[in-house]
């Protein structure tokens, strides 16, 4: 398992577009990925999942990548989230 | 034959087919099904069949408005997609052995719960797409139509609905669509501006009549009048063909009035200038057809951007405008903007009375660092033409030294540095509320001008929101209060030797521009689009009958149709 702490660099939060483009980013790779925020967590592969979580500029999340791709998942997500 | 009437928002009249938005109200049992498995399927089946639905949007909406609108169909296509949702509702299914319908709909309002949670009034909002998504999706387990989705425009038509959404629209050949017809809304709502945008006509508040008109049958709307005409007889369609052979004549008539400078017919120099600050008006802008630029709006530079805009940014957008006037007049006001439009970046909240609240000279004030962002970039650019300043909604004496102590500040560092700026650079201020009518003697002692937002200050005159259907008759640009207010101001105006123009929409109004001339305004600043007709109006009024007018208007008329009347005898004797 693979973890990637990240400050959401968009202006407008995950919502939208950039939650769109991870999404797509997510649903190419095999591994799931979790979003943890103040202590909850949300599917990333969903984009219910990801709106609900309310994710704003600026805030600290952690993210967990498990599966048999999960070096390639986090070095992908670690590019367009950073 | 059958008419209604409601409020036009877009100018214009049209005839065509009528074309009703149905509103399909689903019927939701607490029903369990035995057969889980068949009940699953029945739900991928129906799944399926809206995916294909969207996908067939998908392509359509990007061939005929681009990328950006297909991205909200896109966005519908990953909420179907949506594995986690959807294992909420098979749950449900399963465990309870809920009917299908039932289980989206319970599993959506168990997302609304977290949706409401978030403080961030623009990711809140996301859940009504999700909303969208299950309402559209238990349709399709009703089989019901979706009746704007299916139709494919062959003839000119006109669209009813409660109200229109973007998606409702998007869907829409453009070139058959000839009006908007909705109950609910009002000035700002989509359909409004969809249709100035497409140069059709708009009326709203028509409350109950999409459940009284049938699809197919002819209408006629009349925006200035708000009148519709449902099956009208043989006079109706002749006084429809009369109105357009007139509007094309009446437009052919104002093109046809050769631009340069403004004089009434007793000689007084009327400034007949244009509004601006969007893309569009600014590429279409000529020096040579306007006599300046009366209001820069200053709110979209803030809005193109996903950060505040720098300096830099500002300064070379100021300056590019000026030069590009050559040497006429540009009216630059402060940034001037609230929370009703959606600024992630400057974190402004959701307000119960957005136009009572945090807004516009407010938030400058507020926020000296960026307000002095703006000055600088507006002084330097004052050094490449003739640039204006201008504030918005002061409503003190107080407000308006605080704002010019910052102008004093910035000043003063462009000097240290060695930077350009105009040392004569004209200040104004916005008189758009009724504190700035009432103290408008003492405002006009320290400003250079002022300019009247009459939209603002209708609203807030007459206490109604243009925006609600139920208020929005009171919403009147004649009221006698508002020509009060702007007889005052023009009063104080002249004792105080300083100028006067309006910026507002009824610069371009016939009726009103005689009385604001003779209130004292010498300046209409207008839409691009205006620009000739405002000409060829004031070339044939003499100053002299409107301020007679105006006189009579303010002390022996007590309505709003007794100053009109007035105002259209004064009129009467234009071709």
């Amino acid at each position: 398992m693979k973890q990637l702490e990240v400050t959401v660099p968009f202006k407008e939060g995950l919502h939208a577009r950039p939650a769109v483009k991870l999404i797509k980013l997510v649903s190419g790779f095999e591994s799931t990925v979790t979003i943890f925020k103040n202590g909850k967590e949300y599917n990333a592969g969903s984009i219910t999942s990801v709106l609900a979580g309310g994710i704003m500029y600026g805030d600290q999340i952690l993210l967990k990548i498990d599966g048999p791709d999960e070096d390639a998942a986090a070095a992908a997500l670690k590019a367009y989230l950073t | 034959m059958k008419k209604f009437k409601g409020n036009g928002c877009a100018e214009g009249a049209a005839m065509g087919l009528a074309l009703v938005k149905t509103n399909y109200e689903p019927v939701y049992t607490m029903d369990t099904v035995r057969d889980t498995a068949a009940e699953l399927a029945f739900l991928e089946e129906n799944i399926v069949a809206l995916g294909q639905k969207l996908d067939k949007l998908y392509e359509r909406t990007l061939a005929q408005s681009g990328e950006e609108a297909a991205e909200l169909i896109e966005s519908y296509q990953m909420i179907l997609m949506d594995r986690v949702f959807f294992d909420g509702v098979r749950a449900r299914i399963l465990q309870e052995h809920l009917n299908c319908k039932m289980a989206i709909k319970l599993e959506c309002e168990r997302s609304r719960e977290s949706f409401m949670a978030i403080e961030d009034p623009y990711l809140r909002e996301r859940f009504q797409d999700i909303q969208d998504v299950c309402f559209k999706l238990v349709m399709q387990c009703d089989n019901a139509v979706d009746s704007l989705a299916e139709v494919y425009l062959t003839q000119p038509t006109i669209l009813l609905a409660d109200t229109l959404t973007p998606v409702d629209t998007v869907k829409l050949d453009k070139n058959f669509l000839a009006g908007f017809i909705v109950e609910k809304g009002g000035p700002t709502s989509h359909a409004v501006i969809l249709a100035k945008t497409l140069g059709i006509p708009a009326i709203v508040g028509a409350e109950g009549i999409c459940a009284q008109v049938e699809n197919g049958s002819r209408v006629i709307m009349y925006a200035d009048t708000g009148e519709i005409i449902i099956d009208g007889d043989a006079e109706e369609e002749i006084r429809f063909s009369r109105r357009m052979t007139a509007g094309a004549a009446e437009k052919e008539k104002y093109r046809r009035e050769p631009a340069g400078p403004t004089y009434t017919l007793d000689g007084v120099h009327i400034e007949v200038a244009t509004n601006s600050g969007d893309a569009d008006t600014a590429a279409l802008l000529d020096p040579a057809l306007c006599d300046g630029i009366g209001l820069l709006r200053t709110e979209v530079l803030y809005m193109a951007h996903e950060d505040y805009p720098d300096e830099e940014t500002q300064f070379q957008a100021y300056k590019s405008v000026a030069e590009k006037m050559q040497g006429k007049p540009v009216i630059i006001r402060t940034l001037d903007i609230g929370g009703d439009k959606a600024l992630d970046y400057m974190g402004l909240e959701a307000e119960e009375n957005p136009f009572l609240g945090y807004r516009a000279i407010r938030i400058c004030l507020d926020r000296p660092e960026m307000f002095q962002i703006q000055l600088r970039a507006i002084l330097r650019a004052s050094a490449f033409g003739s640039i204006k300043l201008m504030f918005p909604m002061i409503i003190s004496l107080e407000e308006l030294r605080r704002c010019k102590e910052h102008l004093e500040a910035c000043k003063a560092q462009l000097r240290q540095e060695g930077k350009a700026f105009d040392k004569n650079l004209a200040v104004g201020i916005m008189v758009e509320t009724p504190a700035a009518v009432f103290l408008a003697d003492q405002l006009a002692r320290e400003v250079d001008f002022m300019s009247i937002g009459t939209n603002d200050l209708t609203q807030y005159v007459t206490v109604a929101d243009r925006g609600n259907t139920r208020v929005q008759k009171l919403y009147d640009p004649y009221h006698p209060a508002v020509l009060r207010a702007l007889y005052h101001t023009g009063r104080e105006a002249q004792n105080n030797g300083i100028g006067l123009g309006v910026c507002g929409e009824t610069a371009s109004m016939r009726k009103m521009i005689p009385f604001l001339i003779g209130a004292g305004v010498r300046e209409l600043s207008v839409a691009l689009s205006s620009l000739d007709k405002v000409r060829y109006l004031v070339r044939r009024l003499s100053a002299r009958q409107c301020r007679d007018a105006a006189e009579e208007i303010i002390h022996d008329c007590s309505t709003s149709a007794q100053a009109q009347a007035v105002l259209e005898k004064l009129l009467g004797g234009i071709e």
